[in-house]
């Protein structure tokens, strides 16, 4: 079985001190997969715990406030939760690496390029010839399309340009060969042209080596031109998994359903967007139950009590009383039979926008 | 023909005389040839060694009650664009027209009815608020400056009125800022907004810091509210899919040119400059069935303080000519309110 995937992650729980007394789970028994050379996206909305997930994989957290409550990440047959810190530093940049949102932040400004990306080299092999190191390190430049690497590696980080600064970044995350690579929002910062040329080289470089990825992103275009599953978290949990295409054409958590319903797109005119009335709940005040249930237009008191586990329905994982219940119901007021229900926005809110977010229910 | 005549003649019906520069009806507010350059200074006497040129030469027509939405890359200008029309900056060229009045030579009581007719919502609901007022102070303080007359009770009830039009209930009036979530703090910031009974908003980027199942309320209520008190928006955005659903008129900007407008349709369905053909191929469409062809732009998009001369676009554009690289792009019509300023239509 272990062979089968790249990384397996199972019930990863990381939680955080808010205060002396309360600590909070962000994330909350998380389990999924990653095959080989495959592309798997963890899709929500800020707060829901994607990124946290990701720094966890990496050991990355702060500890404390964070603390990994339990769970396994076994990445090719290892568990790296219970590696000693030598061990965990050794996987880090050579058997798993990542990439981070924030080109600007990410590199230090008082090193050269060159140095910092010589620095992933070195801190795995003290003893390396340095004319090799910027042989290497030029050659990784090259191979993700910056122009003139000898030259470049002597520019400071505010010389480069945010898309040049996150090529960079993906070359040094390319420089240990690592088996998968962890993208967290790597475009978010960037404008749309400069995010089309990164994601671009992001595909070709899958393409080339084969290379597994974890690419973390609330944008669902991006998850719908790279990945081929996706993984949708909700409040800490992971409330869906499905091949792309089954998630975009037949979601089956309310929630998934409302967010593709709720992004407006190009070539689909509608009068109204969909919503999800309501707001992500804060850490500390996540309800009991479905944690979802709160802004759910589908929830019955069962939802309010018990909290759904990630169940398999019929190949794919969804966490909810009533998967499909969306669709179903969407496409019952519709008067169709089956379809994609991420292009019948505006059928379920009628009447005003006022009426469809009632603001006492947000603060009670 | 100048810019803004050309679009004039096309935008139909109400049009009265374009040549004598008189507005017609429909007309809100006007800018023309609107230039703003900043000063880079260098050295202990602070001499003036270059300029950015964030906008320069910008003409464009915003109607009663419609959304105009400017797009464009981060630095292209949008956002300065939208200063000057609010005159929160003064430009270095050009002109602003509101009912017959130049608004960037305004002084005095004229400026404050001016300043009462437009107002802004911006990008980061985290910092566009006191976190010291509380959501009832922030709502009635543009009453104060501009109702001085309304009783302590009245303005008090109108800001109630106006967090009820924007979703919000009578409890917030006592909150702080940091007691709501991102989109009800735009709420705030469109209640406060709404404050002085505007004709003309300025939207800059005002859902991209919003997560999207709270973005998508924000955009209806924004429609919500145009269609309800007639407010004309400039909205400015760098997301198109939310600009195509939002806007009827749609502006390009690259590097301080409007390199494209016209009704958003025509632009979105036949986009005509380079660089909103690459602009739209770039974005990732939430759709895995739908593969699209995509014009990847090489390099990044120039410096303002030394654009390149001739098309501002060429360094980066596929369509390059030898007459681009220098010399006046010359401005064209080729269908009915959808004007481009490339060579490849001249």
């Amino acid at each position: 079985m272990e062979n089968e995937n790249r990384l397996e992650v199972r019930d990863l729980s990381v939680s955080f001190r808010l205060n002396d007394r309360l600590e909070a789970l962000a994330v909350d028994k998380v389990s999924f997969h990653v095959g080989h050379g495959e592309t798997l996206a963890l899709v929500g909305e800020s707060g829901c715990g994607k990124s946290v997930t990701c720094l966890a994989l990496m050991r990355l957290l702060p500890v404390p406030p964070a603390r990994i409550v339990g769970g396994e990440v076994i990445l090719s047959g290892r568990d790296l939760l219970g590696l000693p810190d030598a061990d965990m530093r050794a996987v880090r940049g050579t058997a798993m690496s990542m990439i981070f949102q924030e080109p600007m932040t990410s590199f230090d400004p008082v090193y050269t390029i060159g140095d910092q990306l010589a620095e992933a080299i070195l801190a795995h092999e003290r003893r390396a010839d340095p004319e090799a190191v910027t042989e290497r390190v030029a050659d990784a430049m090259a191979s993700v399309g910056l122009p003139d690497p000898k030259n470049l590696m002597r520019r400071y980080p505010h010389e480069l340009s945010g898309g040049m600064k996150q090529r960079a970044m993906i070359a040094m995350a390319l420089l240990g060969n690592p088996e998968i690579i962890l993208c967290d929002e790597p475009t978010t910062a960037l404008d749309v042209t400069i995010q089309a040329q990164i994601m671009d080289l992001l595909a070709a470089i899958r393409e080339d080596r084969g290379m597994s990825m974890l690419f973390i992103t609330h944008n669902l275009g991006l998850v719908a031109e790279l990945a081929q599953r996706a993984a949708v978290m909700y409040a800490g949990r992971i409330i869906e998994t499905a091949t792309v295409a089954d998630l975009f054409h037949e979601p089956l958590h309310p929630y998934s359903a409302g967010l593709l319903a709720s992004v407006p797109r190009l070539g689909v005119t509608v009068d109204k967007l969909q919503t999800i009335p309501g707001s992500v709940p804060g850490l500390a005040d996540r309800p009991p139950g479905c944690k979802f249930a709160p802004r759910c237009d589908y929830a019955e008191a069962i939802c309010r009590e018990v909290d759904p586990a990630l169940e398999d329905r019929g190949g794919r994982l969804c966490a909810c009383h009533f998967p499909g219940v969306a669709n179903g119901r969407q496409n019952r007021e519709r008067g169709i039979g089956t379809g994609p229900a991420t292009n019948s926005v505006g059928t379920v809110f009628c009447g005003s926008v006022l009426t469809t977010i009632p603001p006492a229910r947000q603060w009670s | 023909m100048t810019a803004t005549e050309s679009v004039n003649d096309t935008l139909t019906a109400s049009v009265t005389d374009a040549d004598t520069g008189t507005t017609d009806d429909d007309v809100l507010i006007r800018a023309e040839n609107l230039t703003k350059h900043y000063p880079i200074k260098s050295g202990v006497f602070g001499r003036e060694t270059g300029r950015v040129r964030a906008v320069d030469g910008v003409s464009l027509t915003v109607h009663k009650g419609e959304t105009y939405s400017l797009v464009g890359e981060s630095g292209c200008g949008k956002s300065t664009t939208g200063r000057l029309f609010l005159r929160l900056e003064k430009p270095t060229a050009g002109s602003v027209v509101m009912d017959g009045r130049d608004i960037t030579q305004l002084r005095g009581r004229a400026l404050r009815t001016f300043r009462r007719q437009v107002q802004v919502v911006f990008q980061d609901p985290f910092s566009s608020l006191n976190p010291r007022m509380t959501v009832g102070g922030i709502v009635e303080e543009g009453l104060i400056i501009h109702e001085p007359k309304m009783t302590p009770m009245a303005r008090r009830e109108r800001a109630r009125e106006l967090l009820a039009l924007t979703g919000l209930g009578a409890d917030a009036l006592d909150r702080f800022p940091h007691e709501f979530s991102g989109g009800q703090r735009q709420r705030v910031g469109l209640a406060r907004a709404l404050a002085t009974d505007p004709k003309f908003l300025v939207a800059d980027e005002a859902v991209s810091a919003l997560d999207v199942s709270i973005q998508a309320q924000i955009i209806n209520l924004l429609q919500e509210l145009q269609g309800r008190l007639g407010i004309a928006y400039l909205f400015i955005a760098h997301d198109l899919a939310v600009v195509r659903h939002l806007s009827r008129r749609v502006g390009v900007m690259y590097l301080g040119h409007l390199v494209e407008e016209g009704p958003a349709a025509a632009v979105f369905e036949n986009p005509l400059h380079p660089y909103t053909r690459a602009l739209l191929s770039a974005i990732p469409e939430p759709d895995p069935d739908r593969r699209k062809k995509r014009v990847i732009l090489s390099g990044d998009v120039p410096r303002a303080d030394n654009p390149p001369a001739g098309c501002r676009f060429h360094t980066r554009c596929p369509e390059c000519r030898p007459e681009c690289t220098q010399g006046t792009i010359p401005e064209v019509t080729p269908e009915p309110g959808h004007r481009v300023k490339c060579v490849l239509y001249a």
